[in-house]
């Protein structure tokens, strides 16, 4: 057996390559309210505009960035003209959006263990690469790959950082990230004892759209955020577990990598 | 206790018990919330500043010890306008929830005065005392590197 950093065998060193779906029906509610608010608070604005300039035509106006434009003529009335001959109650929109779970609920459920079944689902496909200190039992996150389907993009880079973010929280929870209480009480009350990642424990991290429209959400979109977080820690598990290092508790602790080797350790040449 | 030093390029005079904490004095006698109190305990390095340009953790820092320094603050960065580095960890997606930023940013502004071309090894090393929840840290070392390249291009 051979001691310290180690590149585990493998092409790439090891990998793995994990599978999450997760729903989002909430994000679709939300966002969709969301339109059918702004889209009511649009309808005010073009009858007030319509008003201002004598026309009876709201189809002929259109949104312009800081004001309301009537085509025809060309004439645009800023958002504060506007805002000022609007009554309070005016100013207020409200859209309301529902969203079931499942279209039907199943009879007694019982053809479905893992849960009921939504309508919509987001996926995500993560590979890692990492690096085993036989000697230490610390882990090195070496190179994270992320593709995700969350629906449209809408605006790429703030698409990446969920995606980046939530990595590097499910990082943290498959790494570090152990809260320990004791009767009811937290005992890991600081960042001293309950351990986040830091810029040296998180990789660069390639974040892949898979764009896909899902026609009943809010412009395409399904939502982002959580389906990234659900990755890392069974990434990471597998990839241990494809180098032979067998675990079943997270976080993966030094002490923890360390048992498991000495474990093996009798097998090993 | 009369303490006087220079904040963010002005000269200050207080007079506050000694023993009050530096992120307490710049927050609430100054008002300057750039600063911000993650932990209180030096462990997530939001409340860093500048003291004689160096980065220092304003949560375990007293007043008394302000005597005669000069204080820097995210506010006081720039000079006339925002630093670059604040631009471009706007522009590069660097921030989210904004609280470890403001530390970040001194921690990064210091790295490029000393260092013009940083790898990102280099910026990670650096940032590796600002605790961020919400980036991922990959937007930040972008963000940083973005700074060094348009200051090294004569971009301010
Ligand atoms: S508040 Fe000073 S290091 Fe956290
Ligand atoms: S942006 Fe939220 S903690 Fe860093």
């Amino acid at each position: 057996m051979s001691y310290g950093k180690q590149e585990l065998p493998g092409p790439g060193m090891h990998h793995s390559l994990h599978v999450a779906a997760q729903v989002y029906a909430q994000f679709l509610c939300y966002g969709n309210a969301l339109v059918k608010a702004c889209e009511a608070l649009r309808h005010t604005l073009y009858n007030r505009a319509a008003l201002m300039l004598l026309q009876d035509d709201i189809s002929a106006f259109a949104m312009v960035p800081g004001g309301v434009r009537h085509l025809t003529t060309g004439q645009d009335i800023s958002l504060a003209a506007l805002a000022e001959i609007m009554q309070p109650d005016d100013r207020l929109c409200m859209g309301e959006s529902l969203m079931p779970t499942t279209p039907e609920m199943p009879k007694g459920g019982e053809a479905f263990r893992l849960g009921f079944p939504h309508l919509i689902y987001l996926y995500g496909a993560h590979l890692v690469r990492l690096e085993v200190d036989e000697l230490t039992g610390q882990i090195t996150v070496d190179g994270y790959l992320a593709f995700t389907d969350a629906g449209r993009v809408l605006n790429p880079q703030n698409y990446e950082q969920q995606v980046q973010g939530a990595i590097a929280q499910g990082l943290g929870y498959a790494l570090f990230e152990d809260l320990s209480t004791r009767d009811g009480t937290i005992l890991t009350k600081d960042f001293s004892t309950y351990i986040l990642p830091s810029s040296m424990d998180i990789p660069d991290i390639e974040s892949n759209a898979v764009e896909t429209i899902e026609h009943s959400g809010p412009f395409g979109m399904k939502g982002l955020g959580e389906v990234t977080l659900n990755g890392p820690l069974p990434a990471v598990a597998a990839a241990l577990i494809h180098s032979g290092i067998s675990v079943n508790r997270a976080p993966f602790t030094p002490q923890r990598i360390l048992e498991a080797l000495q474990k093996q350790g009798a097998g090993r040449p | 206790m009369k303490i006087e030093f220079i904040l963010n390029g002005q000269p200050v005079q207080v007079d506050v018990p000694g023993a009050t904490r530096v992120v307490d004095l710049l927050r609430e006698h100054f008002a300057l919330t750039g600063p911000k109190e993650g932990c209180g305990s030096g462990e997530c390095g939001a409340c860093a500043v500048w003291i004689d340009g160096v980065t220092k953790l304003s949560c375990l820092m007293v007043a008394a010890q302000l005597q005669g320094r000069e204080v820097t603050t995210t506010e006081g960065l720039g000079e006339d306008d925002s630093h670059q580095i604040q631009q471009s960890f706007a522009r590069r997606g660097a921030v989210q929830c904004g609280y470890c930023t403001p530390g970040m940013v001194m921690s990064g502004a210091e790295l490029l005065r000393q260092e013009k071309n940083p790898d990102r090894a280099m910026i990670r090393k650096k940032m590796s005392g600002h605790l961020c929840r919400c980036t991922g840290y990959h937007k930040v070392v972008d963000a940083v590197e973005d700074a060094a390249l348009l200051m090294r291009e004569g971009k301010k």
